[in-house]
């Protein structure tokens, strides 16, 4: 095809519909007899034909590639763990400690329950394959925003999907989860607040552990311990532990 | 963190699946397959962006033959071979040329192809492939809710908080937007 041929909305739209067959037994004979006396809507109809099928192959591309980083995602975690090379870290953490040296100086101390936020906090690596329907589309989008670290673009995503979910736990975990990765305790609290009561939950173990740190962030120390008895996290108890100190 | 869950389609669910573009099943079918393949084309001098590229490659072959009905399974389990033997020809076609590279649909090269017309049709299908990614997120968006998805215009424009209408023509307009690229390809082709 040398130039795209200028085709108005309408006929485009008509062209499309004949291609996806939803239009009548009659209407789709007269598209055809149509075609065979006129050579321009012939060349119309093969250019949109090709669109349409590029732009499928395109989408089905751009799924493909997401599909194989979710394929990929752990086990990155582990080659990155196996191929660090210490001295960086190391000089880099040399000058961490002088600029944090230096800040405490000019700076009072962050708030301590902060300090073990921070210390404790390791955000979901979030799911390879979640539920199992096939409407998961919306969802699995968000999930790479997600796992690319746009929690607020995987938000926005599952904020829209919740209105007709409210008791999805799939959803309510993750929009805790992304809103306790930006530091935003009050609505991280909201989210996983829901999961006290249902142990029933494949995420109660860890929206509990979560919702405990979600506390300590929020200055709220009382209620993160209280969280933190209900918790199994193997950290729990060492976490109680810098707890009292406070 | 919870498990993955995984379940496996039987064949027909696939097929079914593919010809719809069920997301969920390409998924598992791709996600599934790929390590047999990967562990053929690592154990034949390739590594492992070989394997993804090689085995998307094939996917690609399979989701077009399944879809215009070239593929007939003929047993259960059909197609997991026919993808691996789709696989397996290609990466070995890969190690037979010396040029490996040169051989392969390289869409970078596009432009140096020459304009002969056998070629224009595929040609001009691969480059709405490529050209597509450089489109804005809304129209990839758009086109990929309707034309993959197979969403209605109703859907798209719940989603994106339009009227019907809006995403009517917003979805015209990102078509001319990658028709306005085609002309300046062909443009500095001629």
């Amino acid at each position: 095809m040398k130039n795209p041929n200028h085709i108005p909305q309408e006929e485009f739209e008509r062209i499309e519909q004949y291609i996806f067959g939803n239009i009548s037994a009659e209407e789709s004979d007269a598209f055809e007899l149509e075609m065979e006396s006129d050579n321009d809507l012939r060349k119309k109809y093969l250019e949109v034909k090709t669109i349409i099928s590029g732009l499928e192959e395109a989408a089905l591309r751009e799924d493909l590639e997401i599909f194989h980083k979710e394929m990929e995602a752990p086990t990155q975690r582990i080659t990155t763990n196996r191929s660090i090379n210490y001295w960086p870290w190391a000089a880099a953490a040399a000058i961490f400690l002088c600029i944090v040296a230096a800040v405490w100086t000019i700076y009072p101390p962050t708030p301590s329950h902060e300090r073990l936020f921070a210390q404790f906090y390791q955000e979901d690596p979030g799911l390879i394959t979640a539920m199992s329907s096939a409407s998961n589309y919306e969802f699995d989008r968000a999930m790479v925003d997600y796992k690319s670290g746009k929690y607020e673009e995987a938000i926005v995503r599952w904020e829209k999907l919740i209105q007709n979910n409210p008791e999805n736990d799939t959803l309510q975990y993750f929009l805790g989860a992304s809103n306790l990765a930006l530091k935003k305790a009050d609505p991280a609290i909201f989210y996983l607040n829901s999961f006290v009561s249902k142990e029933e939950s494949a995420f109660y173990e860890d929206a509990t552990w979560y919702l405990a740190l979600a506390y300590l962030l929020g200055g709220k120390v009382d209620e993160a311990i209280n969280m933190l008895n209900q918790s199994q996290n193997p950290q729990t108890a060492k976490l109680l532990k810098e707890l009292e100190k406070l | 963190m919870q498990e993955y869950t995984f379940r496996k389609f039987s064949q027909e669910e696939i097929i079914k699946g593919i010809k719809s573009n069920n997301s969920e099943i390409i998924r598992q079918f791709y996600q599934s397959e790929f390590k047999k393949i990967e562990q053929f084309i690592l154990t034949n001098n390739g590594d492992r962006e070989d394997a993804k590229d090689i085995y998307q490659e094939a996917f690609v072959v399979v989701w077009k033959n399944v879809r215009s009905d070239k593929f007939k399974p003929d047993n259960r389990t059909a197609i997991n071979g026919y993808i691996y033997q789709i696989a397996k020809n290609k990466w070995l076609d890969r190690l037979r040329s010396s040029k490996s590279k040169v051989n392969m649909v390289n869409l970078e090269n596009y432009e140096d192809l020459p304009d002969e017309d056998f070629l224009s049709k595929e040609d001009d299908h691969d480059w709405v492939v490529k050209e597509f990614q450089n489109l804005g997120d809304s129209c990839k968006e758009v086109l990929k809710r309707y034309y993959y998805l197979k969403q209605s215009m109703e859907e798209i424009a719940t989603y994106f908080n339009w009227t019907t209408a809006t995403a009517r023509n917003n979805k015209y307009r990102c078509i001319q937007a990658l028709k306005e690229k085609w002309k300046s390809k062909t443009s500095k082709e001629l």
